[in-house]
Protein backbone atom coordinates (compact mmCIF):
# COMPACT_ATOMS: atom_id res chain seq x y z
CA UNK A 1 0.00 0.00 0.00
CA UNK A 2 0.96 3.28 -0.85
CA UNK A 3 0.84 6.37 1.55
CA UNK A 4 -1.31 8.42 -1.37
CA UNK A 5 -4.42 7.56 -1.16
CA UNK A 6 -6.03 6.87 -4.66
CA UNK A 7 -9.32 8.98 -5.40
CA UNK A 8 -11.52 7.51 -8.19
CA UNK A 9 -13.81 10.21 -10.00
CA UNK A 10 -15.52 10.00 -13.10
CA UNK A 11 -14.24 11.39 -15.85
CA UNK A 12 -17.17 12.39 -17.88
CA UNK A 13 -19.03 14.46 -14.66
CA UNK A 14 -15.59 16.14 -14.84
CA UNK A 15 -16.04 16.72 -18.89
CA UNK A 16 -16.73 20.70 -19.30
CA UNK A 17 -17.38 23.05 -22.52
CA UNK A 18 -14.27 25.51 -22.50
CA UNK A 19 -14.80 29.05 -23.49
CA UNK A 20 -13.07 29.99 -26.57
CA UNK A 21 -11.54 33.19 -24.17
CA UNK A 22 -9.80 29.77 -22.99
CA UNK A 23 -7.71 29.40 -25.77
CA UNK A 24 -7.19 33.43 -26.53
CA UNK A 25 -4.86 34.41 -23.51
CA UNK A 26 -2.18 31.66 -24.41
CA UNK A 27 1.24 32.33 -24.58
CA UNK A 28 3.96 30.56 -24.69
CA UNK A 29 6.49 30.55 -21.74
CA UNK A 30 9.00 33.59 -22.09
CA UNK A 31 12.61 32.53 -23.41
CA UNK A 32 11.58 29.09 -23.91
CA UNK A 33 11.72 28.63 -28.18
CA UNK A 34 8.65 26.52 -29.04
CA UNK A 35 9.36 24.21 -31.68
CA UNK A 36 5.31 23.64 -32.61
CA UNK A 37 1.80 23.00 -31.87
CA UNK A 38 -0.16 20.17 -30.22
CA UNK A 39 -3.34 20.33 -31.50
CA UNK A 40 -6.55 18.57 -29.73
CA UNK A 41 -8.90 17.42 -32.33
CA UNK A 42 -10.94 14.66 -30.10
CA UNK A 43 -10.84 14.75 -26.40
CA UNK A 44 -11.66 16.35 -23.40
CA UNK A 45 -10.16 19.60 -23.97
CA UNK A 46 -11.31 19.48 -28.18
CA UNK A 47 -9.92 22.99 -29.90
CA UNK A 48 -7.09 23.37 -27.42
CA UNK A 49 -3.36 24.26 -28.86
CA UNK A 50 -0.52 23.03 -26.56
CA UNK A 51 3.06 24.28 -27.21
CA UNK A 52 5.81 21.74 -27.95
CA UNK A 53 9.33 23.18 -27.04
CA UNK A 54 12.91 22.33 -27.22
CA UNK A 55 13.61 18.93 -25.55
CA UNK A 56 11.68 16.75 -23.76
CA UNK A 57 7.94 17.31 -23.72
CA UNK A 58 5.73 14.39 -21.66
CA UNK A 59 2.37 13.87 -21.99
CA UNK A 60 0.15 12.18 -19.31
CA UNK A 61 -2.90 12.39 -16.76
CA UNK A 62 -0.83 13.49 -14.27
CA UNK A 63 -0.68 17.52 -13.44
CA UNK A 64 3.49 16.87 -13.20
CA UNK A 65 3.50 16.16 -16.79
CA UNK A 66 4.18 19.25 -19.29
CA UNK A 67 0.99 18.35 -21.39
CA UNK A 68 -1.85 17.20 -19.26
CA UNK A 69 -4.95 15.51 -20.56
CA UNK A 70 -7.83 14.17 -18.78
CA UNK A 71 -9.06 11.48 -20.99
CA UNK A 72 -9.79 8.03 -20.42
CA UNK A 73 -7.32 5.47 -21.04
CA UNK A 74 -4.11 8.31 -20.55
CA UNK A 75 -1.57 7.24 -17.93
CA UNK A 76 -0.17 9.37 -15.66
CA UNK A 77 2.93 9.28 -17.83
CA UNK A 78 2.05 7.83 -20.95
CA UNK A 79 4.33 9.50 -23.97
CA UNK A 80 6.77 11.82 -24.12
CA UNK A 81 7.98 13.77 -27.71
CA UNK A 82 11.58 14.81 -27.79
CA UNK A 83 12.93 17.38 -30.19
CA UNK A 84 16.54 17.74 -30.80
CA UNK A 85 17.98 19.56 -33.76
CA UNK A 86 15.33 19.35 -35.97
CA UNK A 87 14.40 16.31 -35.54
CA UNK A 88 11.46 15.29 -33.53
CA UNK A 89 11.00 11.81 -31.57
CA UNK A 90 7.89 9.83 -29.90
CA UNK A 91 8.42 7.34 -27.35
CA UNK A 92 5.92 5.16 -25.70
CA UNK A 93 6.69 4.85 -21.85
CA UNK A 94 5.06 0.91 -22.01
CA UNK A 95 1.45 1.61 -21.65
CA UNK A 96 -1.51 -0.79 -21.67
CA UNK A 97 -3.56 1.30 -23.91
CA UNK A 98 -0.68 2.29 -25.94
CA UNK A 99 0.13 4.99 -28.19
CA UNK A 100 -1.28 5.07 -31.82
CA UNK A 101 0.42 6.81 -34.56
CA UNK A 102 -1.75 7.11 -37.31
CA UNK A 103 -3.40 4.31 -36.89
CA UNK A 104 -0.40 1.87 -35.97
CA UNK A 105 0.66 1.39 -32.82
CA UNK A 106 4.00 3.07 -32.05
CA UNK A 107 6.96 2.91 -29.10
CA UNK A 108 9.78 4.50 -30.76
CA UNK A 109 9.21 6.43 -33.92
CA UNK A 110 10.22 9.42 -35.82
CA UNK A 111 7.34 12.10 -36.22
CA UNK A 112 6.61 14.05 -39.30
CA UNK A 113 4.58 17.68 -39.63
CA UNK A 114 0.69 16.66 -39.47
CA UNK A 115 0.75 13.48 -37.85
CA UNK A 116 -2.29 12.10 -36.17
CA UNK A 117 -1.20 10.71 -32.48
CA UNK A 118 -3.83 8.74 -30.29
CA UNK A 119 -3.69 8.89 -26.55
CA UNK A 120 -6.73 6.77 -25.20
CA UNK A 121 -9.88 8.36 -26.50
CA UNK A 122 -7.77 11.60 -27.22
CA UNK A 123 -6.97 12.37 -30.85
CA UNK A 124 -3.63 15.03 -31.64
CA UNK A 125 -1.89 16.03 -34.46
CA UNK A 126 0.93 17.25 -34.02
CA UNK A 127 2.34 21.15 -36.17
CA UNK A 128 5.66 21.73 -36.78
CA UNK A 129 7.18 25.09 -36.48
CA UNK B 1 -61.53 82.83 -7.31
CA UNK B 2 -62.67 79.63 -8.97
CA UNK B 3 -60.43 76.78 -10.06
CA UNK B 4 -61.49 75.95 -13.43
CA UNK B 5 -60.68 72.53 -12.75
CA UNK B 6 -63.03 71.64 -9.92
CA UNK B 7 -64.73 74.88 -9.80
CA UNK B 8 -64.22 74.82 -5.96
CA UNK B 9 -62.89 78.76 -4.21
CA UNK B 10 -59.32 79.24 -4.28
CA UNK B 11 -57.17 82.26 -2.66
CA UNK B 12 -56.73 84.96 -5.29
CA UNK B 13 -53.34 84.69 -6.29
CA UNK B 14 -52.60 81.37 -5.71
CA UNK B 15 -50.25 79.18 -8.15
CA UNK B 16 -51.85 75.42 -7.60
CA UNK B 17 -55.32 74.67 -6.69
CA UNK B 18 -55.48 73.67 -3.00
CA UNK B 19 -58.32 70.87 -3.36
CA UNK B 20 -57.27 69.44 -6.75
CA UNK B 21 -53.63 70.52 -7.35
CA UNK B 22 -54.70 72.36 -11.03
CA UNK B 23 -51.94 74.64 -12.26
CA UNK B 24 -53.83 78.10 -12.00
CA UNK B 25 -51.03 79.97 -13.85
CA UNK B 26 -51.17 78.40 -17.16
CA UNK B 27 -51.36 80.65 -19.90
CA UNK B 28 -55.51 80.14 -21.76
CA UNK B 29 -56.45 77.28 -19.45
CA UNK B 30 -59.15 79.20 -18.10
CA UNK B 31 -60.77 80.50 -21.01
CA UNK B 32 -60.55 76.92 -22.37
CA UNK B 33 -63.85 74.62 -22.31
CA UNK B 34 -63.67 71.30 -20.36
CA UNK B 35 -63.78 69.10 -23.67
CA UNK B 36 -60.82 71.25 -24.94
CA UNK B 37 -58.63 70.93 -21.71
CA UNK B 38 -59.47 66.92 -21.76
CA UNK B 39 -58.14 67.06 -25.32
CA UNK B 40 -54.64 69.42 -25.07
CA UNK B 41 -54.03 67.07 -21.80
CA UNK B 42 -54.96 63.60 -23.98
CA UNK B 43 -52.25 64.89 -26.94
CA UNK B 44 -49.74 65.72 -24.45
CA UNK B 45 -49.86 62.34 -23.15
CA UNK B 46 -49.99 60.78 -26.28
CA UNK B 47 -46.69 62.36 -27.99
CA UNK B 48 -45.16 61.18 -25.20
CA UNK B 49 -45.63 57.88 -25.33
CA UNK B 50 -45.51 57.41 -29.25
CA UNK B 51 -41.44 57.15 -29.18
CA UNK B 52 -41.50 54.33 -26.63
CA UNK B 53 -44.34 52.40 -27.38
CA UNK B 54 -44.47 49.78 -30.30
CA UNK B 55 -46.78 48.94 -32.38
CA UNK B 56 -47.61 45.15 -32.41
CA UNK B 57 -50.07 43.29 -35.02
CA UNK B 58 -52.09 40.74 -34.37
CA UNK B 59 -49.99 38.75 -36.87
CA UNK B 60 -46.74 39.05 -34.60
CA UNK B 61 -48.44 38.04 -31.45
CA UNK B 62 -49.72 34.53 -33.10
CA UNK B 63 -45.69 33.83 -34.34
CA UNK B 64 -44.34 31.35 -32.42
CA UNK B 65 -40.43 33.18 -30.70
CA UNK B 66 -37.96 31.37 -33.03
CA UNK B 67 -36.14 28.76 -31.29
CA UNK B 68 -32.30 29.69 -31.18
CA UNK B 69 -30.16 26.91 -33.25
CA UNK B 70 -26.41 26.09 -31.76
CA UNK B 71 -24.59 26.23 -34.90
CA UNK B 72 -21.41 24.33 -33.61
CA UNK B 73 -18.44 26.13 -33.91
CA UNK B 74 -16.02 25.06 -37.24
CA UNK B 75 -12.89 23.32 -35.50
CA UNK B 76 -9.35 25.01 -36.78
CA UNK B 77 -5.98 25.43 -36.21
CA UNK B 78 -3.81 28.42 -37.65
CA UNK B 79 -1.42 30.73 -36.26
CA UNK B 80 0.34 33.57 -37.46
CA UNK B 81 4.19 33.83 -36.55
CA UNK B 82 6.17 36.69 -36.26
CA UNK B 83 9.51 36.12 -38.12
CA UNK B 84 10.94 39.67 -37.54
CA UNK B 85 10.98 42.83 -34.87
CA UNK B 86 10.50 42.85 -31.19
CA UNK B 87 7.84 40.13 -31.19
CA UNK B 88 9.98 38.08 -33.00
CA UNK B 89 8.94 34.26 -32.59
CA UNK B 90 5.60 35.28 -30.88
CA UNK B 91 2.68 33.68 -31.98
CA UNK B 92 -1.04 34.37 -32.74
CA UNK B 93 -3.71 31.89 -32.55
CA UNK B 94 -6.77 32.16 -35.42
CA UNK B 95 -9.36 31.36 -33.45
CA UNK B 96 -12.42 33.66 -34.94
CA UNK B 97 -13.61 33.17 -38.37
CA UNK B 98 -13.08 36.93 -39.13
CA UNK B 99 -9.74 38.11 -37.89
CA UNK B 100 -8.79 41.46 -38.21
CA UNK B 101 -5.14 42.51 -38.81
CA UNK B 102 -3.70 46.08 -38.01
CA UNK B 103 -2.70 49.13 -35.96
CA UNK B 104 -5.93 50.16 -34.05
CA UNK B 105 -6.90 48.91 -30.48
CA UNK B 106 -10.12 47.15 -31.94
CA UNK B 107 -8.33 44.43 -34.05
CA UNK B 108 -7.50 40.79 -32.95
CA UNK B 109 -4.13 40.69 -34.22
CA UNK B 110 -2.26 43.73 -32.91
CA UNK B 111 0.47 44.74 -34.62
CA UNK B 112 2.42 47.89 -33.64
CA UNK B 113 4.22 49.41 -36.70
CA UNK B 114 4.74 52.39 -38.12
CA UNK B 115 3.69 51.08 -41.53
CA UNK B 116 0.49 49.12 -40.69
CA UNK B 117 -2.23 50.78 -41.62
CA UNK B 118 -5.25 51.10 -38.71
CA UNK B 119 -7.21 48.72 -40.37
CA UNK B 120 -4.73 46.56 -42.90
CA UNK B 121 -5.89 43.23 -43.09
CA UNK B 122 -8.77 40.59 -42.57
CA UNK B 123 -8.44 37.09 -42.53
CA UNK B 124 -11.36 35.10 -42.75
CA UNK B 125 -12.31 31.32 -42.72
CA UNK B 126 -14.66 30.09 -45.34
CA UNK B 127 -15.74 26.84 -46.61
CA UNK B 128 -12.29 25.37 -45.02
CA UNK B 129 -9.94 27.94 -46.84
CA UNK B 130 -8.05 30.55 -45.10
CA UNK B 131 -9.01 33.62 -47.22
CA UNK B 132 -6.76 37.41 -46.26
CA UNK B 133 -7.95 40.13 -47.96
CA UNK B 134 -5.95 43.48 -48.11
CA UNK B 135 -8.27 46.30 -46.78
CA UNK B 136 -6.84 49.16 -49.23
CA UNK B 137 -3.81 50.04 -46.61
CA UNK B 138 -0.99 52.26 -47.54
CA UNK B 139 2.02 49.64 -47.74
CA UNK B 140 -0.69 46.62 -49.06
CA UNK B 141 0.07 43.30 -47.75
CA UNK B 142 2.55 41.18 -49.62
CA UNK B 143 2.16 37.08 -50.01
CA UNK B 144 5.27 35.77 -50.93
CA UNK B 145 6.67 38.93 -52.24
CA UNK B 146 4.00 39.52 -54.65
CA UNK B 147 0.86 42.14 -53.65
CA UNK B 148 -2.27 41.14 -53.12
CA UNK B 149 -5.43 42.20 -52.55
CA UNK B 150 -7.29 38.65 -51.95
CA UNK B 151 -5.77 35.46 -51.84
CA UNK B 152 -6.35 32.01 -50.43
CA UNK B 153 -3.62 31.17 -47.41
CA UNK B 154 -1.21 28.18 -47.79
CA UNK B 155 0.53 26.21 -44.86
CA UNK B 156 4.17 28.65 -44.55
CA UNK B 157 2.48 31.21 -46.66
CA UNK B 158 5.10 34.24 -45.54
CA UNK B 159 2.43 37.23 -45.09
CA UNK B 160 3.60 41.09 -45.14
CA UNK B 161 2.14 43.53 -43.40
CA UNK B 162 3.73 47.01 -44.62
CA UNK B 163 6.83 45.73 -42.67
CA UNK B 164 5.56 43.28 -39.93
CA UNK B 165 6.55 39.80 -41.67
CA UNK B 166 4.55 36.89 -40.35
CA UNK B 167 4.12 33.41 -41.26
CA UNK B 168 1.24 31.61 -41.62
CA UNK B 169 0.74 27.57 -40.57
CA UNK B 170 -2.19 25.63 -40.51
CA UNK B 171 -3.12 22.02 -39.98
Amino acid sequence: MTDQTRVDFDIEATRVELPPTLFEGKEAQEGKPFGGWLAMIEGNFKGEAFYLYEGRNMIGSSSQCDITILDEGVQNQHVSIRLSSGKWMITDLDTDSGTFLNGKRAHRNELKDGDKIKIGKALLRIKML
Amino acid sequence: MLCPNCEQIVVEGSRFCMHCGFHLTLEGWADKTVAERVATTVCEYLEDFSEKTKVISQETLQQKPKKMVKTPKPLFFAWLVSLEGPDKGKDYRIIKEKTSIGKSEDSDILIKNDFVSRNHAVLFYEKHKYVLNDLQSTNHTCVNDKKISRRILKDNDVIKFGEAVYKFKCL
